[in-house]
């Protein structure tokens, strides 16, 4: 059973593991008290359908999106009497959810600063994701002209944490990946912090004499 | 001063991660086993993993590696936050004859997916000589894309886990040199 605590893995964590491994059955969410309860049910990794203080569908996902939750327990079962009343994808719905993070700090969990540089990620996105004009203006100017979220925002006139919430979205989905920061003054892309080449060499020579 | 890097080995319950890592180790591989408890888990063995492993590898005077095996079972998931922060990689074992875990090792898999951005490669073990799944029908069972790395393994065998252990070190170059 796939159970734990919302501060290892968060909640869009959490429902891409779901997504990924097209798990069918249901998800739910409770507070430290248990006072509040929600129930998201998934079909082949995808969501049918959720529960939440009498609301369900789309309105119940945004109840417990917006409800701070501690626990996550899933439940492999058989879903096939609850009605779909969710037409979005994990994907959708969490470019929907953190499109609505507007705390610097939740976002520094994936963004380290405003002078991050990103890539376009190699890997292949699982499920067809509708994106919006701005999301791919800014998958452009972050992943092909190379720009930071500092001078993207000055590019499309947004305020920086307009730009830094779209790119979180875009990041939790590895659409972009975060690989160094820029260095505002001189200019030079630092990346991220990485071993060096020639230790990750030289431990290749040592495992083969091993 | 000496620097530490790290490598993570996971898997499901019993699938040779604790093998894998005293078959590599220089040193006397540190474990953290405790009796098995649940019943299904004893009549596999009497001892699991239940904080982690710890192997090492000195590369040179300055330089060290570090192999960190974490427990298997889903309830001790909040190791895996704790041992993957700032990881270079993780292989993920499997064992090719226990069907009854590739659920598991799903969930492990994509636990990392979402969770670090680092190369992932998977090991297949064979070991025990029964009936085994190929690298590719795990490749659907595990519901992984194409491009996801899955190599063989033995991980009682010196030279395969070597192997497996360089497999990593080429993703790992690979993808310092996109970045």
């Amino acid at each position: 059973m796939l159970e734990g605590s919302l501060k290892d893995f968060s909640l869009y964590e959490v429902m891409q593991i779901i997504s990924l491994g097209e798990k069918t059955g249901k998800l739910v969410l409770t507070d430290e008290g248990n006072k509040n309860k929600g129930i998201i049910y998934f079909k082949n990794g995808r969501v049918k359908d959720a529960e939440m203080k009498g609301y369900s569908g789309e309105a119940a996902v945004i109840n417990i999106l917006s409800t701070k939750m501690d626990f996550f327990k899933f439940i492999y079962c058989s879903i096939d009497d609850t009605k779909q009343s969710i037409n979005k994808s994990v994907p959708e719905l969490i470019i929907f959810a953190t499109s609505k993070v507007d705390e610097w700090e939740k976002i520094k969990e994936k963004i380290h600063s405003v002078n991050s540089v990103f890539k376009l990620s190699s890997e292949d996105i699982p499920e067809e994701i509708r994106l919006t004009p701005l999301q791919w203006r800014i998958i452009y100017l972050l992943g092909e002209k190379k720009l930071t979220i500092k001078e993207a925002a000055l590019e499309l006139k947004m305020p920086e944490i307009d730009v830094a919430k779209e790119v979180y979205s875009l990041v939790t989905l590895r659409i972009l990946r975060e690989v160094g920061e820029k260095d505002p003054n001189e200019g030079n892309i630092i990346n991220k912090k990485s071993p060096p080449r020639n230790f990750i060499t030289r431990l290749i020579q040592r495992i083969k004499r091993l | 001063m000496i620097k530490r890097y790290k490598i993570i080995v996971s898997g499901p319950f019993a699938a040779g991660k604790t093998t894998f890592i005293k078959t590599i180790t220089e040193i006397a591989p540190v474990t953290t086993e405790a009796k098995t408890t649940a019943s299904n888990e004893s009549s596999i063995k009497n001892a699991t993993t239940v904080a982690m492993d710890f192997g090492r590898i000195t590369v040179d005077r300055e330089n060290v590696l570090h192999i960190f095996g974490t427990p298997g079972q889903l309830r001790f998931n909040y190791m895996w936050g704790i041992l993957g922060k700032d990881a270079l990689g993780v292989i993920v074992i499997i064992d090719a004859s226990a069907k009854n875990t590739f659920e598991d090792a799903k969930d492990i898999i994509n636990s990392f997916r979402v969770k670090m951005d680092v190369p992932i490669l998977i090991a297949l073990n064979h070991f025990n000589g029964k009936e085994e799944i190929s690298k590719e029908e795990i490749r659907k069972v595990l519901n992984l894309p194409k491009w996801f790395p899955i190599v063989d393994c033995n991980a009682q065998s010196k030279e395969s886990v070597k192997n497996t252990l360089l497999a990593l070190l080429q993703l790992i170059l690979v993808k310092q040199n996109e970045a």
